[in-house]
């Protein structure tokens, strides 16, 4: 994780512009005018500068100095300033020569220095982190046991394969595994928020989309019976997209909210469907009966952490990741989710949400 | 009548071994302090050949393919052998013999500093596992990588890595194509002393061929 240039701007003693053109001040130094009522703002697209590690020195269009500070892949610009060994250029403003003089070395320094303190703010976020969720090592190991036990008695059951075994097993025993399966796929997701990279862990293989829904609406019939919500399904699919093992937490985050938020004596549908052709696809919509998510929010719900004031209101617990989470699975997978609310719904307060996705 | 044959490719060999005949001889290894976290006893009496061990105990046996199929845990199995533990076995195993399959095995999906456990193994079974995921991942891995085509891979990366020019290794691929499509053993050791007097690399390459031969063996 490179936070270098994320904590530099904020580290920074010196005058900063962002890549979109806004200007930071230092902690030491504020922008001077001449940058302020800069009307362009491209400082470093001119003449090349000596560099000195991984720092560049540039002028701008109006004689001051820039600096390009490379932090690995990215990089924090320094801008406004006058460095009295590189920069030659008379149209430099005095007064910028007096108060925003800097020699290279300084920058070369302070870009040592940061990424030491930023070094350690990584060293703890990560200990922090680790220290957070050690503890689900220690249910994964758990898990792992009821799994094992569970096994142990479907093996005494008749069935000349685990598969055939597992199929005669009674109701009780195949809720038990369906739900340590729910736990586990849980457990999954906390390991994208702790490591977003997990999304692509492992091989991409068929995966029977509609199956996996199908199970998840098994696994949420409960939840959703308690609300005297009903769940029905829709449309069959028999084609397997290549697609990573998150995908299962996608189909539980979307059937989880769909459950979470539909009101009380409502039906949540799911309908999965083949599209056929070149380009042979899987098509899911998720659809409930709740509190709908006004259009200026509905790019926000797939940031982390994020809750609409809707959601807050309906339903008081939530972290805000589950959608984060599945967009993650979906960028992974090179899909969107799309969410819309049922057209005759539009512009009211509580309606029908539809989320709905792709994948080939 | 054409002058010149064109070379055989082993990607022109499609027939593969049935999976039921394959997953009987496929040698798996699973590697892992707590033995109730993977469903050895399942699959075994599924058929399927494993083996487990709750630390490496010898890596020569993991260097020499002894088993076709290893399943490794990153955390205490592998700390007297290498400092980055199962990590470190994993690198070592996958510098060695490119063609070894192994899939990661751990709790440890959240740890940001094990990310290259994961993507360096050539499939993963984030822990806790149930029996029919592990035969899915298993059996997945038999049919898509347990190949000649996969082995060949491997032959072709360390034989470039020590810089045996292309045509060489066309004739070679050419005459290995021949004896499977006879029905033939071909004789590995005898092949790679061409490019090889002696050494590791020799046995490692030797060992990669013999699984292109036990494949092979399958397809008469």
């Amino acid at each position: 994780m490179n936070l270098a240039p994320k904590y530099a701007g904020l580290l920074s003693p010196y005058p900063t512009v962002r890549s979109n053109g806004t200007l930071k001040q230092g902690w030491g130094l504020g922008q001077c005018q001449t940058c302020t009522t800069c009307k362009t703002k491209d400082c470093r697209d001119y003449r090349n500068q000596p560099k000195k590690g991984d720092v560049q020195h540039f002028i701008c269009p109006f004689g001051l100095s820039v600096f390009v500070v490379r932090f690995e892949s990215a990089g924090v610009t320094i801008n406004g300033m006058y460095e009295p060994a590189l920069n030659g250029d008379k149209r430099c403003p005095s007064r910028v020569k007096k108060s925003h003089r800097v020699n290279i070395d300084q920058v070369v320094e302070w870009r040592a220095r940061t990424l030491r303190v930023v070094e350690e703010i990584a060293q703890d976020i990560d200990t922090g982190t680790k220290e957070a969720i050690s503890s689900l090592h220690d249910i994964k190991t758990a898990v792992g046991l009821v799994y094992r036990n569970a096994e142990g008695m479907i093996q005494e059951l008749p069935g000349s394969t685990f598969d055939e075994k597992a199929e005669n097993a009674e109701a009780n025993l195949k809720s038990l595994l369906k739900s340590v399966g729910l736990l586990s796929t849980r457990m999954s997701m906390a390991s994208i928020v702790a490591n977003p990279e997990s999304v692509r862990f492992g091989q991409k293989r068929p995966m029977p989309i509609y199956k996996i829904f199908d199970k998840m609406c098994h696994l949420f019939e409960e939840p959703a019976n308690r609300k005297r919500v009903g769940i029905r399904k829709s449309g069959y699919s028999d084609h397997k997209p290549p697609a990573y093992d998150s995908i299962e937490s996608l189909a539980l985050v979307l059937m989880d909210n769909a459950v979470k938020y539909c009101m009380q004596g409502e039906d949540i549908i799911v309908r999965v469907h083949d599209v056929m052709g070149e380009n042979a696809a899987v098509v899911v919509e998720v659809e409930s009966f709740g509190p709908l998510v006004p259009p200026e929010e509905q790019t926000a719900i797939f940031e982390k952490g994020y809750r609409s004031r809707q959601a807050k209101e309906a339903v008081a617990g939530g972290s805000g990741l589950g959608l984060y989470i599945a967009k993650l699975v979906a960028q992974a997978h090179g899909f969107e989710i799309q969410y819309r609310a049922a057209e005759s719904e539009q512009g009211r307060r509580i309606g029908r949400n539809i989320f709905s996705f792709r994948i080939e | 009548m054409p002058i010149f044959r064109r070379n055989r490719k082993l990607s022109d060999i499609r027939a593969q071994p049935p999976l039921a005949t394959l997953r009987k001889v496929v040698r798996i290894l699973v590697v892992d302090d707590d033995p109730n976290s993977f469903p050895i006893k399942t699959l075994q009496s599924e058929g399927y050949n494993i083996e487990h061990w709750p630390k490496v105990t010898n890596v020569n046996r993991l260097e020499s393919g002894d088993f076709d199929i290893i399943i490794l845990d990153i955390v205490g199995v592998a700390s007297e052998w290498s400092a980055g533990d199962g990590l470190g076995i994993l690198e070592h195993l996958k510098k060695r013999n490119p063609s070894q399959i192994v899939i990661a095995f751990s709790g440890h999906t959240f740890d940001l500093s094990k990310t290259s456990f994961w993507k360096l193994a050539d499939e993963t079974l984030p822990k806790p596992v149930d029996a029919l995921k592990c035969k899915q991942v298993v059996d997945n891995l038999i049919e898509t990588t347990f190949t000649i085509q996969h082995y060949w891979h491997g032959i072709v990366q360390l034989l470039r890595g020590t810089g045996v020019h292309e045509k060489k290794i066309e004739q070679l691929e050419d005459q290995v194509a021949s004896a499977i499509t006879k029905g033939t053993q071909y004789n590995y050791a005898e092949g790679f002393s061409r490019f090889f007097k002696a050494g590791e690399l020799l046995v490692t390459l030797v060992s990669i061929g013999e699984k292109i031969n036990q494949l092979s063996a399958f397809l008469k």
